[in-house]
């Protein structure tokens, strides 16, 4: 209500209604009051010929109260001819007051709105006893109305001027760019998002040709998109658009086409959001992914390129120890030791190879088992023989628990790979105390149990997982060697045969490294054996 | 033995290899000849009298290996009745699909497997 009571404009219009309407029907007073819908009382808005005390009196009405308060309570027009005789008034301070103003007929007509709903009551007022004609009470309802009609107008004006102050702010403080342009190719509004985006002042947008603001190329670039929006289709595009004032910008657009009030195209919406940032962070993504897979393609053409000269070197040291043999002295057994040294060295080098190899099949999927019937227990068995030697150089013994044979089908290469890992890191790691190995079959589940315990250094609690990764080593000891490959690739073996692989450890106190294997791998994995191209 | 006739047919595309395998088998008492590729192999196959046994290689420029068992199969010679063991950097198995052949070995390979391969499957005892 404060607003109205503000707003000049509608008073004045008013004040022209009620002036009109004592004249033309002979009133000496009147008022015109607005309903406060939240109080439901009449609050005085315009009024004619009274006294300062009889506005303070009648300035809020409520039901029932006076005349006006009456015709409020009923809904209808009342008509009191002489407020002496009305019961009214009778016994009322409102009877003194309008005696002291010169009242003696009222009356209020309510003012309704197109709906018919109270916005208002119109009141005229007389010196004198009497009831207005018929004539005058129709020429009232003619203000009246024209009254309800003046309020309404305004109050779809305050509420549009809202709406549009509202937009404005929305607008104002949107992340979005929006714009709003004629059909003509020019800029009619622009929003400090999309002044941003176009890298130029919003002065220098609004009412300027778009390809002045933008640019003639990106003005070139939208042009399709623009055809299509002054036909009537909503249209919605990502494109790269080079702004004049900003350089290059990745944008999601999308254009609503804009009407006059006779359904005439006269131009276009525009939304326009920002996604430079987030394309150029893809690009990067992009970028990384791509340098990763060339680094991973460089590891296996090199790989592979190595394998060939090193086979032949391999088994060249090899034949070579068989032809020089390990007999003799002198010369000859400095020349045998070189030999057999030089193939142990090459052999390393032929398995850290082997392992960069298998790291590329994997990585490619082509990872692929050859399955067979076997036991794994000779398998184990022939593995420790094998290790013996080396770990008891170190100061390890193997005890190797495993009553029965355990029979399954897997890729023998591949679980020779799994204990040799397995077995190596607990030689390497075991800080020269017993290594336990554990082999059992639980008959319930179909699996093979193979369990290799070390006592050495232990894995810290944050590399357990890591272990098993590609490039993780547990400790960054310079001599302990390898390529941290190892874990990673049994997992791999592992998984392919169904099976899992998982470490308990302390720091200090060794590890427990657990392997469970179903005796037979499941049937989505059988055929990668068969496969042979 | 005849002049023409050899133990095992090397099928390899790298020399090295190739002469290092030739070299240690030959030290066994072993005669052998060598082909490049399948398309080599083939020919010598055509010409002179059967080997006893044949390693080949896998990965090869021109008739790969498995070009080259593919071609031993559909001969008119019977030429898929000699045996094969495969020599390969690629640990795959032709086992399921070729019944001629008897071992997959990964490179590199120990002469003492190698030997002990060949006593097992050379089809023709030597004469000595």
């Amino acid at each position: 209500m404060q607003s109205f009571e503000s707003d000049s404009q509608l008073i004045q219009s008013l004040q022209d209604v009620l002036r009109s309407a004592i004249e033309i029907a002979d009133a000496d007073f009147g008022n015109i009051q607005l309903l406060d819908p939240e109080t439901s009382c009449l609050k005085i808005v315009v009024h004619q010929g009274f006294e300062k005390e009889w506005i303070d009196y009648w300035d809020r009405v409520s039901h029932g109260h006076g005349v006006c308060g009456t015709a409020l309570e009923r809904g209808e027009r009342v008509i009191v001819e002489d407020i002496k005789q009305s019961p009214i008034f009778q016994g009322t301070v409102a009877l003194e007051v309008q005696r002291k103003a010169g009242v003696r007929a009222v009356q209020s007509t309510p003012i309704l709105g197109r709906s018919d709903q109270l916005l208002g009551m119109f009141s005229t007022h007389y010196r004198h006893p009497g009831r207005p004609s018929d004539r005058t009470l129709r020429i009232l309802d003619l203000f009246a109305r024209q009254a309800g009609d003046i309020i309404e107008l305004h109050r779809s004006k305050e509420a549009l001027r809202e709406s549009e102050e509202l937009l404005r702010r929305v607008s104002d403080n949107a992340s979005v760019g929006l714009t709003r342009c004629s059909r003509d190719w020019y800029y009619v509004s622009a929003n400090p998002a999309y002044a941003k985006i176009a890298g130029k002042p919003i002065e220098q947008i609004v009412g300027r040709p778009i390809a002045e603001v933008m640019g003639s190329r990106a003005a070139d670039t939208i042009r399709p998109f623009v055809e299509r929006v002054l036909n009537g289709e909503h249209v919605s595009y990502e494109a790269q658009v080079p702004f004049a004032g900003s350089g290059l910008r990745y944008l999601h657009v999308s254009y609503t086409p804009d009407f006059d009030s006779a359904g005439r195209i006269v131009g276009w919406v525009a939304c326009v959001v920002d996604v430079t940032d987030i394309a150029v962070l893809k690009r990067m993504e992009d970028e990384l992914r791509a340098a990763i897979e060339v680094r991973d393609d460089f590891i296996s053409v090199a790989s592979h390129e190595l394998k060939t000269p090193l086979t032949a070197l391999y088994m060249q040291l090899d034949l070579l120890n068989r032809f020089v043999g390990t007999a003799g002295q002198g010369p000859q057994s400095k020349i045998s030791g070189l030999a057999r040294s030089a193939y142990q060295s090459v052999k390393v080098f032929s398995e850290l190879l082997d392992d960069l190899l298998d790291v590329t099949r994997i990585r490619v999927g082509k990872l692929t088992l050859s399955l067979q019937e076997m036991d794994l227990r000779e398998a184990v068995l022939e593995h420790v023989k094998f290790v013996r030697e080396a770990a008891l150089e170190r100061g390890s013994n193997i005890a190797v628990q495993a009553n029965e044979p355990v029979r399954g089908t897997w890729d023998s290469k591949r679980i020779n790979q799994i204990l040799s890992n397995l077995l190596s890191n607990a030689i390497k790691y075991g800080s020269g105390n017993p290594i336990e190995v554990r082999l059992s079959t639980n008959i319930g589940t179909e699996t093979a149990r193979i369990e290799v315990q070390d006592h050495g250094i232990g894995i810290p609690k944050e590399m357990q997982t890591k272990i098993f990764e590609r490039f993780q080593r547990a400790v960054s000891d310079k001599t302990i060697t390898g390529l941290g490959l190892g874990l990673y690739i049994v997992r791999q073996i592992v998984e392919l045969h169904g099976g899992s692989i998982a470490v308990a450890s302390e720091i200090g106190q060794g590890a427990l490294f657990t392997v469970l294997l179903p005796l037979r791998p499941p049937q989505s994995q059988t055929w990668q054996s068969k496969e042979v191209r | 033995m005849s002049q023409n006739e050899y133990d095992i047919l090397l099928v390899e595309d790298s020399i090295p290899i190739r002469e290092t395998l030739r070299l240690g088998l030959e030290s066994e008492g072993y005669s052998v000849h060598e082909a490049g590729d399948g398309e080599d192999a083939l020919s010598i196959l055509e010409k002179l009298p059967r080997p006893g046994l044949i390693f080949l290689d896998l990965l090869m420029p021109g008739m790969n290996g498995m070009e080259f068992l593919d071609h031993l199969q559909s001969h008119p010679a019977r030429l898929d009745s000699i045996p094969v063991i495969i020599l390969s950097a690629v640990a795959k198995t032709a086992k399921a699909e070729y019944p001629q052949v008897r071992a997959v070995l990964s490179k590199p390979v120990s002469f003492d497997d190698l030997f002990e391969l060949v006593r097992r499957n050379l089809a023709r005892k030597r004469e000595r």
